[in-house]
């Protein structure tokens, strides 16, 4: 769970744009959703939650997969370290949560904040 | 010159398929192969399809050998016609997946955004 006081101005700005992100959506069922739980829960919880919805929608993660924001760096050394776990189901699809552990630590090597709704984009903003 | 069937044999990639199931009347050598193709890579159809799979493949086997001679209309229609019958006998994509299915299953074949990132991009994460 993260405080509000230990957060960096670059994770503000990553929160602060991911909220803006998933009100601007045209699904007026998550932009209500969104708005209560602003009152409810105030803002750190709710952009944190807008930080893992748009993560997962624009990454097209997998139910099992965990969002960069979900993971430190120290958990995505450990998912790497176990490697990838294939499906047994023949597909040979990776279930494991390697894609997103090598996301967060090249998000963190580049220097954006593990909580940006589009780490892809925020990368192709760097070059 | 090739044989009357043999061009369309060869169009349509069929091999040799023999299938459980057989045609109710007596089909030509495209029809049978038509017949004997969609019953094997079709393994929901039953004994009690035999008439309208016979159907399919008569139908089918029109359309392969229609050219310009028969006409649009014809040519239209018989096309129609095996549409038909092949959705009553699911074996179009519409008529057998619900389209959200359908749909899933064409994005989870296609790699995601992250795979793609990851794969354009040359790190070294360890």
């Amino acid at each position: 769970m993260i405080n509000e006081p230990e957060l960096s101005e670059a994770d503000r700005a990553a929160l602060q744009l991911a909220l803006d992100q998933t009100l601007a959506e045209d699904d007026q069922g998550r932009v209500e959703q969104v708005k209560s739980k602003l009152r409810d829960d105030g803002w750190l919880a709710t952009a944190s939650f807008c930080a893992y919805h748009r993560q997962v929608k624009l990454l097209h993660l997998a139910p099992w997969q965990k969002p960069p924001c979900w993971l430190s760096i120290e958990e995505a050394d450990a998912i790497l370290a176990d490697g990838p776990h294939t499906a047994m189901d023949g597909s040979g699809k990776d279930i494991s949560n390697c894609a997103p552990a090598q996301l967060a630590k090249r998000m963190s090597r580049a220097g954006i904040s593990q909580f940006h709704p589009d780490p892809i984009a925020a990368f192709a903003a760097k070059r | 010159m090739k044989p009357a069937g043999q061009k369309h044999l060869h169009a349509i990639g069929a091999t040799d398929t023999r299938s459980a199931l057989s045609p109710v009347v007596r089909l030509n050598q495209l029809e049978r192969t038509i017949f004997n193709l969609t019953a094997t890579r079709n393994p929901h159809l039953r004994p009690a399809d035999v008439v309208m799979l016979t159907a399919y493949a008569r139908a089918a086997a029109r359309v392969l050998r229609a050219d310009k001679l028969d006409g649009d209309a014809m040519i239209e229609k018989r096309t129609r016609t095996m549409a038909l019958l092949a959705r009553s006998l699911r074996l179009t994509v519409q008529s057998a997946v619900d389209p959200k299915s359908a749909g899933r299953r064409r994005r989870d074949a296609q790699p995601s955004p992250l795979d793609e990132f990851l794969a354009s991009e040359d790190d070294d994460d360890q």
